[in-house]
């Protein structure tokens, strides 16, 4: 009996701790954040309980939805363009099919390492209608008034923005699948090569099936991080011309920080994260009926 | 023998010490205030602050200032956590405007009427004593108003060219073949940030065709944002870029790349605000910025108020309701000093004009600033639109809304019919009784 209740105290003093902490930091916050939802409120004064009109609002939002459209463009261009992207240039180093692979592995992992702000200004300083782009192709055509009307076209000015991303975002999977590589033994290819198999059926049937559980990972880190991007885009165009560029989380930011419409930020905030779960759930299922956990 | 006149001597002058300390006048208590700027000292702009508050702590050591300085959107956010924690600084900087409401709501703000005798006010711009609460409450002193609208030229290329200076939007219009043939800008404007059309070129247009009645009948509901002065003051934005005024991309533009080009020589007119005057002194070579000229924009077809531009009082130090006694002394006494003869004299040495009245031939003023001092003093001013509307409405509709008009994907008339509908649905001020 005292063994039992001993067992139970010693439980909790283990458990208590991490799980208050839990509560406290992540619980408490999307409690919150969901009681806001359901309100109308500055910031200060009183809270008007409104029920689901903030959410029946987001989804007639022409801004919400440029923002929604956008963050769909990230995780399409991180799932489909980032990660086999990483994955390609990963099984080129690690296979030392260029020359130099260390400088190579170097120089593809260098934008990552930068601040996402830097990043930013680095890329309007290409871009700008002062910058290099337009000043190199002024030179190269002679129409003095070149500008990249790209930024200004409703259906394509988020286009330059998700090259901004596949450049900075593609060498973060690349080193990860590159490390996942090199525990693969080179006698396990050189056996296969021996044998007789190519290089595309090396990748096929040792490298790919090894690489899949990675491949996973990557795909709900991209797909979580695609729904919050924020810093890059905030700093590079923050969500304009004309909210063109806008994704959720600029919106949600605008909203709540700026506009202080807290409740309405709220139920965006909340939407985010329902989107970032539904999308994790659906990759989980895809890898288990395809067998790639 | 033990000498007794040395003690003696002392205890004579420990008395007379004593003795001149209880008549001699009370040393000043020593009180010590928290200030909550919004200020980047980094900022060149910002050059005059360390000067100011030296001056100050020299005429009042007893004052001790405790600052802390946040620049940008940062300063409101942490400000309204403050507010919502009901612990806010001594001193903060507050705007006389929906910018401040989430204190100015609450009633955290002192209101300076008290303070401010006939006589203070006299030495001052007559424009900043307008009402700032819904009581007539004065909460902020303002140092400068903020105009918003000015046309700088540039004379040297301005007379290479042949061209003078434009009396009707048409004539600048007009210009605009001669000087794109010569590989020039005609109107260097950036509008990257979404705020410039509003603020620089919007309000001010607004106010050459409905003036500053319509707008307050428009701010009640008794006029609408869809009615002809609206409408067709946002139709002359789409007609600067129609014909090719702007520089292309000019909502790619950032403002300090637009006032570049100018500076860069690349441009011969710039659209900017007042308050550029003293960067482009710090920018340009002193022998180009003696070429430089501030005129007001031109006339504009249709136009009901003729040659206005548009103001707004510009930000300031404000006071803690709860401030009593010594406290709430030392901290007008900094008010008084700073936005006061002392503190607006430095302000002018650097480059800002105040709204203190003061002898300009005191002060070695440069070409370009006597001209804008002399312009605006002829001009009327409009209301600067998001000093007068709720942010959301102006930030999340009208901004971006004009930037679609620019760049035609909406017309004028369905912008001004989607903020008229917002309008009426949120904003606060259709909800003034």
């Amino acid at each position: 009996m005292v063994n039992a209740r001993a067992k139970k105290r010693s439980y909790l003093s283990f458990v208590l701790p991490a799980f208050i902490v839990y509560v406290s930091i992540m619980v408490f916050p999307v409690a919150f954040s969901l009681a806001l939802s359901l309100t109308k409120w500055k910031g200060y004064g009183p809270i008007e309980f409104v029920g689901l009109q903030n959410f029946a609002k987001l989804f007639s939002d022409p801004v919400f939805l440029i923002g929604l459209r956008n963050n769909v463009l990230i995780v399409l261009v991180s799932v489909f363009g980032q990660i086999p992207l990483g994955l390609l240039l990963a099984y080129m180093l690690h296979r030392r099919m260029v020359r130099s692979s260390k400088t190579f592995e170097m120089l593809i992992f260098l934008p990552i390492t930068i601040s996402s702000v830097i990043v930013a200004q680095l890329w309007n300083r290409v871009f700008a209608p002062v910058g290099i782009l337009p000043t190199i192709v002024r030179q190269l055509t002679g129409n003095a008034e070149y500008v990249m009307t790209i930024f200004e076209s409703k259906a394509f000015a988020f286009v330059p923005i998700m090259f901004v991303l596949l450049w900075q975002h593609t060498s973060l999977y690349m080193v990860i699948f590159l490390a996942n590589l090199q525990r693969v033994p080179d006698s396990v290819i050189e056996a296969a090569q021996m044998e007789g198999a190519g290089e595309g059926v090396v990748f096929r049937r040792i490298i790919a099936p090894i690489l899949a559980p990675v491949a996973f990972i990557n795909s709900i880190l991209a797909i979580s991080g695609s729904f919050k991007s924020f810093d890059l885009i905030y700093s590079m165009t923050g969500g304009g011309p004309a909210h063109y560029t806008e994704v959720m989380a600029v919106y949600m930011y605008n909203t709540t920080f700026v506009f202080q419409n807290y409740g309405y930020g709220s139920a965006i905030s909340i939407v985010i994260i329902l989107f970032i779960v539904a999308a994790i759930l659906l990759t989980r299922a895809v890898t288990k009926k395809l067998n790639l956990e | 023998m033990r000498d007794h006149r040395i003690p003696r001597a002392a205890a004579v002058l420990a008395c007379v010490l004593a003795g001149a300390a209880l008549f001699a006048a009370p040393a000043a208590k020593p009180v010590t205030l928290s200030v909550y700027m919004q200020n980047d000292l980094a900022n060149p702009q910002s050059a005059y602050w360390p000067v100011t508050v030296e001056a100050f702590q020299k005429k009042y050591p007893e004052i001790k200032l405790e600052f802390e300085y946040v620049s940008g959107e940062a300063y409101h956010q942490k400000f309204q956590a403050m507010a919502a924690s009901g612990d806010i600084p001594d001193l903060f900087t507050c705007y006389a405007g929906a910018r401040s409401g989430y204190i100015l709501d609450r009633g955290m703000v002192k209101d300076l009427r008290p303070y401010l005798t006939e006589s203070f006010k006299k030495s001052y711009n007559p424009a900043i004593w307008q009402p700032q609460g819904p009581k007539g409450e004065i909460y902020i002193i303002s140092p400068n108003m903020a105009v918003c609208t000015v046309v700088y030229v540039n004379t040297k290329l301005q007379k290479q060219l042949g061209l003078s200076n434009p009396k009707t939007l048409d004539e600048l219009v007009a210009q605009v073949p001669k000087i794109r043939a010569a590989g020039l800008e005609p109107l260097a404007f950036g509008n990257k940030a979404q705020w410039q059309a509003q603020s620089l070129l919007l309000s001010m247009l607004t106010d050459r065709m409905g003036g500053t009645a319509w707008f307050d009948q428009a701010m009640k509901g008794q006029a609408k944002f869809t009615d002809k002065p609206f409408v067709d003051a946002i139709a002359v934005i789409k007609k600067m870029v129609d014909t090719k005024l702007f520089p292309a991309g000019v909502n790619q533009l950032e403002g300090p790349q637009a006032w570049g080009m100018f500076v860069q020589g690349k441009a011969v007119y710039l659209l900017d605000a007042g308050w550029r005057v003293s960067a482009l002194k710090g920018a340009a070579t002193p022998e180009d910025y003696a070429t430089y000229a501030a005129i007001a924009f031109p006339a504009v077809a249709g136009e009901k108020v003729h040659g206005s531009s548009a103001a707004t009082l510009g930000e300031a130090l404000a006071m803690n309701a709860k401030l009593k006694g010594d406290k709430a002394d030392a901290a007008w006494k900094f008010l008084s000093f700073i936005y006061g003869q002392e503190g607006s004299e430095i302000l002018m040495k650097y480059g800002t004009v105040p709204t203190y009245k003061l002898d300009y031939a005191k002060f070695d003023v440069d070409s370009l600033n006597k001209q804008y001092i002399a312009l605006i003093n002829s001009q009327s001013m409009g209301y600067v639109i998001d000093a007068k509307m709720d942010s959301e409405g102006v930030n999340n509709l009208l901004n971006p809304g004009i930037q679609a008009v620019m760049m035609g994907d909406k017309s004028p008339a369905q912008l001004a019919a989607e903020y008229e509908a917002w309008v009426a649905a949120n904003d606060s001020n259709r909800k003034k009784k």
